[in-house]
């Protein structure tokens, strides 16, 4: 099946951006310059309060065997909704093609003014200000929204034997990307992660690409 | 420092219930027959969208001064946070005889429907009766995560990251205590999961008391 792109965007570093997709088309993440996270959280576009929730949908990937904290393959929306938002359908990290221990992506937490406190960063700009920047474009507030918990694509964390929070840098090379099928109409959210304190991006915040792409005919 | 019990309740197996806290109180959940694990959710008293965030107050634990992990990790908690942009300190845990629980989503109608128990009780139906005392109802909750005490439930560090359920590692008189550090209410879901190892396969009572200083 071949696909029209139909919306090509790249979205500087450091920074946040919201994009409509609509059910049946494609939402194409490209590591633009290569090791670089990607802070991704969806809504239903009829319904914000709809949101996904990336803990959850780990939960319920690992209960069926087609996914976990580290890789997925159903985006779930936070109870007491429940439903298939959107589907991976190409993951050229998670499906280990580019080796590694684990699936290479995160249904973890973001970076946030306080976590930058406590690592002696103060001031530093961080994911929740993307976020913010984000959800203004639509109208929303951070106090009205959940973007905590998300799907951090390939930020190459995990949790250790103990509860530590463990990272190393992504496994994505450079155009290297993941496909989000949508199984309804999506807003999608997005953090282009601008650490550059830990390995999460290598320590240097780089620029990535985004694609909404339909099927021909 | 003495403190002196001022309330406690027994809570039924399989039920939720919500109550206030005032800075400054503690409380203790308490294992009324060992092995249960009870959900817990937590908003500002004065704003109920000013909630606890699991996972995000994990990374805040683990991320501290002066050695990373040294105040706590994703198992284990000392403070509570909660959400951005609020990112405040909500309770402490200040007394924990079993150690480790699990920071993730409480059970749900669709693990139920995977666990092949279509219809079965779930904690979001304890959390549903619980917070609708209060004016609330789960599409005002924004994260399914909870503060799953003497839950023993591990990550895998490798592969997928796949979860994996033991049975609590806690008897009876066991307990975990939380000091308020602002008002508080607390929703608590008693588990009624006796389909997995989440409860040892049967579900039972968990007491709270509620303490001040004396």
């Amino acid at each position: 099946m071949s696909f029209n792109v139909v919306r090509d965007l790249v979205v500087p570093k450091s920074s946040g951006k919201t994009m409509a997709i609509n059910k049946g088309q494609v939402f194409r993440v490209i590591a633009h310059e290569g090791k670089q996270v990607v802070d991704l959280t969806f809504l239903n576009a009829r319904n914000y309060k709809e949101h996904f929730a990336a803990e959850y949908s780990a939960m319920l990937n690992s209960m069926q065997g087609i996914g976990g904290y580290y890789r997925l393959t159903k985006l779930y929306s936070k109870p007491p909704y429940e439903n298939v938002m959107a589907t991976v359908t190409n993951d050229k990290v998670g499906s280990g093609n580019r080796g590694g221990e684990r699936g290479g992506h995160f249904m973890m937490c973001h970076c946030s003014k306080r976590l930058l406190d406590h690592l002696g960063f103060p001031g530093t700009r961080t994911c929740s200000d993307n976020f913010a920047d984000a959800f203004k474009e639509i109208g929303l507030a951070q106090e009205d929204t959940y973007d905590e918990t998300i799907f951090n694509v390939w930020m190459h964390s995990w949790v250790g034997e103990d509860g530590a929070m463990c990272s190393a840098p992504p496994l994505a090379e450079k155009n290297d990307y993941i496909d989000f099928l949508a199984d309804m109409d999506l807003i999608a959210v997005i953090s282009v992660c601008p650490d550059e304190t830990s390995p999460c991006n290598d320590f240097k915040a780089k620029a990535l690409r985004f694609q909404v792409l339909e099927k021909e005919g | 420092m003495p403190v002196k019990v001022i309330d406690e309740f027994v809570l039924p197996r399989c039920s939720g219930k919500a109550f206030r806290i005032n800075q400054g109180q503690r409380f203790r959940v308490i294992e009324h027959e060992g092995k249960q694990v009870a959900g817990l959710m937590f908003f500002n008293a004065s704003n109920y969208k000013e909630q606890f965030m699991a996972e995000f107050s994990g990374g805040l634990n683990y991320f501290q001064p002066p050695n990373l992990g040294s105040v706590g990790s994703h198992y284990r908690l000392t403070e509570l946070y909660s959400k951005v942009p609020y990112e405040n300190l909500m309770l402490l845990v200040t007394d924990n005889k079993i150690g480790n629980h699990f920071l993730g989503p409480h059970c749900t109608k669709s693990m139920m429907d995977i666990q092949g128990v279509p219809g079965h009780r779930s904690c979001s139906d304890n959390f549903s009766d619980a917070l609708s005392e209060y004016g609330l109802e789960l599409k005002d909750v924004y994260s399914p995560s909870v503060f799953n005490a003497f839950a023993n439930v591990r990550i895998d560090t490798k592969g997928d990251g796949k979860v994996f359920i033991g049975p609590p590692c806690t008897k009876s008189g066991d307990y975990i205590e939380f000091l308020a550090e602002m008002d508080v209410l607390v929703a608590i879901s008693v588990c009624p999961d006796d389909r997995s190892a989440m409860n040892d396969y049967s579900c039972k009572a968990i007491k709270i008391q509620i303490l001040v200083s004396e």
